[in-house]
């Protein structure tokens, strides 16, 4: 078996230029496929990182809360949640980490500028005052509402890390709001400052809130939010236990699957709506499109170093017809003669491989350690917020694609030359030559 | 010359397989190119076009205090440069079409169930002129009307005729909410800000309802006979109305243009490596044929005909097969770009609240005769370039030693 790697090897150093050639298109093959798959394993990870951050590991809802979900119904909620997330957390088959609490609601917010307030020693003529002397300048704004948790929530969402001026929470159930930098700019507060918070789930209800903090997400959207501690919002709502969503999760999305099926098995979502990650909202159709780019590209790209490899192998053969004919003529097996050619393509991709992950290495370095940047004017209007730089993340899978696009590469341009080698006619072929 | 190029055809349909494989990754990168190209700019084109024709025009202006609280729709943010706005826009531009709009918080709902949505109150007549709306009927009887965006209804499950009750802050500050508002016609743009969020209340009644003085709006827009102009008129009352943002189509979807470029910069890459693979597809056919012609070659030389001219016959026959493969490449790439661009891809639709971006649900692709001639080029220069150091290394070959060897 020895000598076909010699002869092969052999072959190789004959025709240096060529070989080169060759090993050039496989190695480019490899060190692109390396490259665009740490670059898009980098967009899935920062992507997933974000978005798992809003659905949680496994998301649960009241089964008919989605068809409604634009409306932020109150009617389809998780009764008894806080029954129910002891229950996730004892789990024993999954390891939760931490079960959150979303109630999501529709309120206005409306805040009393006082300043506008002439005081009562300087009033001259009251009947000339307007109602902004009087009661000071009330500012009213519809914002989305959003009851959390506030210890969990600093661990998971990192709220705490968004604040640009201000506070986090002060305690678990206290009178206080976090709101965005959109909101807080409208209504024209600051830290300290007192709010209304009011609410019309069976008619008008309201309660007084302080301003602990002013958050900036990045994201327009959410940067109108306004998020109070979740009892708050369950008073104001009138609700008791009752939340729209809770968010599991466990040591990674990648165990969103085993952490589903522990959910399923104990029963705990029966009467549930119970999605992964994965199932949630556009990422589907995300993580569908960019497969099915990645398929493409690696489809041309494979395909046109095969030929090229193709064209140099049925080149060789060519060549060395008298060759072949001469060993098949000395009683070499024809399996042989196949293999050699074989082996000479696998010595190729072998080479290509080697010189493809190197560079390949290199790009992935630059993407894993600089990464590209997206203007942020071009994400703020996407509703998930986007990080502004895109860096990659080098995974063993996308080396094993790159190694394996080099390998099929190696096979599918070979196969065909290689058994045109072993059907040579020895008599025609030397007489040929 | 015609003797080398008959020499060079002859020499390429010799070995015809092997001209066969080097096309087929010269005309991949070629098609590619010119594919990605139209989807590009037909993302481009078609986001652009439904931007400009269903929602913001050629022109908006506005106050800058306003367009910073954009998405609370203040109704408090005085417009008093507004008269001056639009009669310099008139006298300049005569023949565009200005159009105010009043854009209000507007919460929509069924009794039960409820949301906020974008209300705009706008001249019917010269709106309708301004941006393409469809048609909006109106209903006999004295109940005041809307048209409302064709996804918005389906939400709720409304359709024409049905009534709802409107929710919203007057100008003034304080609620106002009438039930029983008649839907008069659904609205279906294709963009989503329209068809998904949007309330569409004819003049009268809008003013009436939000208690906004006659003249008052909170943007003024432009169309103009030539997109181009926008831009003129835009600078123009900025530097009159120092308080005053004036937003043209460009900037408004300058966004989508950035992002484009990044896509355009990665499929530049790949299509570079594609080609740099085909590249080297080219050399080393280049370079067999040289090696086993080396005898016909030391036989020219031989015979005293010029380096030069060897070099020039293996390139002429290295960019016979590249132009043949980047025709194809043109031919196949404009096939299925054309395809697109007369028939549309249909896009996976995307949950309502998801969409964010003008997306259509058929996407046109943009094929242009300038992309396929950029393919047809490119195909050219990456043969030459691939061809130029193995035909110079034949035409280096010691002519004695060439024929001495047996051929």
């Amino acid at each position: 078996m020895g000598y076909l790697w010699k002869y092969a090897l052999r072959n190789l150093a004959r025709q240096r230029t060529r070989t080169a050639l060759t090993v050039l298109a496989v190695a480019l093959g490899v060190g692109l496929v390396m490259v665009g798959g740490t670059f898009l394993d980098g967009i899935g990870e920062d992507m997933i990182a974000q978005f798992a951050r809003t659905t949680g590991h496994v998301r649960l809802r009241h089964p008919d809360y989605e068809k409604e979900s634009r409306f932020n119904p109150l009617e389809f909620n998780i009764q008894g949640y806080r029954a129910l997330r002891e229950k996730l957390v004892a789990l024993p088959d999954a390891r939760v980490k931490a079960v959150l609490p979303r109630l999501t609601f529709r309120a206005m917010v409306q805040y009393t500028d006082e300043s506008t307030i002439v005081p009562a020693d300087k009033v001259e003529d009251e009947s000339k005052l307007t109602d902004e002397q009087i009661f000071g300048r009330k500012v009213l704004e519809f914002a989305p509402g959003l009851g959390v948790d506030p210890a969990l929530e600093q661990s998971y969402d990192r709220l705490d890390q968004k604040l640009i001026d201000g506070r986090y929470f002060s305690g678990q159930d206290v009178h206080e709001v976090l709101i965005g930098k959109e909101l807080a700019r409208r209504l024209g507060v600051k830290p300290g400052h007192e709010l209304q918070l009011v609410s019309y789930r069976k008619g008008v209800s309201d309660t007084g809130v302080k301003v602990a903090g002013i958050f900036d997400s990045g994201n327009r959207y959410q940067n109108r939010l306004c998020y109070l501690p979740i009892g708050v919002a369950e008073d104001l709502l009138d609700l008791k236990d009752e939340t729209t969503e809770l968010l599991v999760f466990t040591d990674s999305y990648k165990a969103s699957p085993a952490l589903f099926q522990a959910i399923q098995k104990a029963g705990l979502a029966s009467n549930l709506e119970a999605k992964q990650w994965d199932q949630i909202g556009i990422f589907k159709t995300i993580v569908r499109v960019f497969a099915f780019i990645m398929a493409l590209i690696m489809g041309a790209i494979i395909t046109v170093a095969a030929v090229g490899l193709l064209n140099t192998m049925l080149m060789t053969v060519l060549e060395r017809q008298r060759e072949i004919g001469l060993l098949l003529a000395l009683g070499i097996a024809r399996r042989r003669v196949v293999t050699a050619f074989m082996s000479e393509a696998l010595l190729i991709a072998i080479i290509g491989c080697v010189v493809g992950l190197a560079g390949g290495l290199l790009g992935s370095w630059y993407f894993v350690e600089v990464g590209i940047s997206v203007p942020p004017d071009a994400t703020k209007n996407f509703i998930i917020a986007m990080p502004n730089t895109i860096k990659g993340v080098l995974t063993w899978s996308s080396v094993a694609w790159s190694v394996g696009t080099g390998f099929s590469i190696a096979i599918l341009g070979a196969l065909w030359p290689s058994f045109r080698a072993s059907g040579v006619q020895p008599l025609d072929a030397m007489r040929r030559g | 010359m015609s003797y080398l190029l008959s020499l060079a055809f002859r020499n390429a349909l010799r070995n015809r397989r092997r001209s066969l494989f080097t096309l087929v990754s010269i005309f991949m990168g070629v098609a590619l190119y010119i594919i990605s190209q139209s989807f590009i700019d037909g993302i481009e084109k078609t986001l652009v076009a439904t931007e400009i024709d269903h929602e913001h025009s050629h022109l908006r202006v506005m106050p800058k205090d306003w367009l910073q609280d954009e998405d609370f729709r203040p109704l408090d943010v005085a417009f008093s440069e507004q008269p001056q706005v639009e009669s310099l826009l008139r006298s300049a531009h005569p023949d565009a079409t200005v159009s105010g709009r009043l854009t209000f918080a507007a919460e929509i709902g069924d009794g039960t169930r409820a949301l906020t949505s974008r209300g705009v109150v706008i001249d019917v007549a010269s709106y309708q002129k301004l941006v393409k709306l469809g048609d909006l009927p109106v209903p006999e009887g004295p109940e005041p009307y809307v048209w409302v965006g064709a996804d918005l209804a389906k939400a709720f499950d409304w359709k024409a005729g049905d009534r709802f009750f409107l929710k919203a802050k007057t100008r003034k500050g304080a609620m106002n909410a009438l039930d029983g508002v008649v839907i008069a016609g659904l609205v279906a743009s294709g963009h989503p800000i329209v068809d998904n969020y949007s309330v569409f209340l004819p003049e009268a009644f809008g003013r009436d309802f939000l208690g906004a003085e006659p003249g008052y709006w909170t943007e003024v827009m432009a169309r103009f006979k030539d997109p181009a102009q926008a831009v003129a008129a835009g600078e123009a009352i900025e530097a009159a109305h120092p308080r005053i943002a004036a937003e043209t189509w460009r900037e408004k979807t300058d966004y989508l243009i950035e992002l484009n470029d990044i896509r355009r910069q990665h499929f530049g890459i790949l299509v570079f490596i594609i080609l740099l693979i085909a590249a080297s597809s080219v050399a080393n056919t280049c370079l067999m044929s040289g090696f086993e012609r080396r005898h016909e070659i030391g036989t020219l030389l031989a015979l005293g005909y010029p380096q030069r001219r060897v070099v020039v016959l293996f390139i002429t026959e290295a960019v016979i097969i590249g132009v043949l493969g980047a025709v194809i490449g043109v031919a196949l790439g404009t096939a299925l770009s054309g395809y697109y661009t007369s028939h549309g891809l249909p896009l996976p639709e995307f949950n309502a609240q998801e969409a964010v971006m003008p997306m259509p649900p058929v996407l046109f692709f943009e094929w242009t005769p300038v992309v396929a001639l950029k393919g047809l080029i490119i195909g050219f220069f990456v043969t030459v370039l691939a061809s130029l150091y193995p035909a110079w290394r034949s035409s280096r070959l010691d002519p004695i030693s060439a024929l001495r060897t047996e051929g």
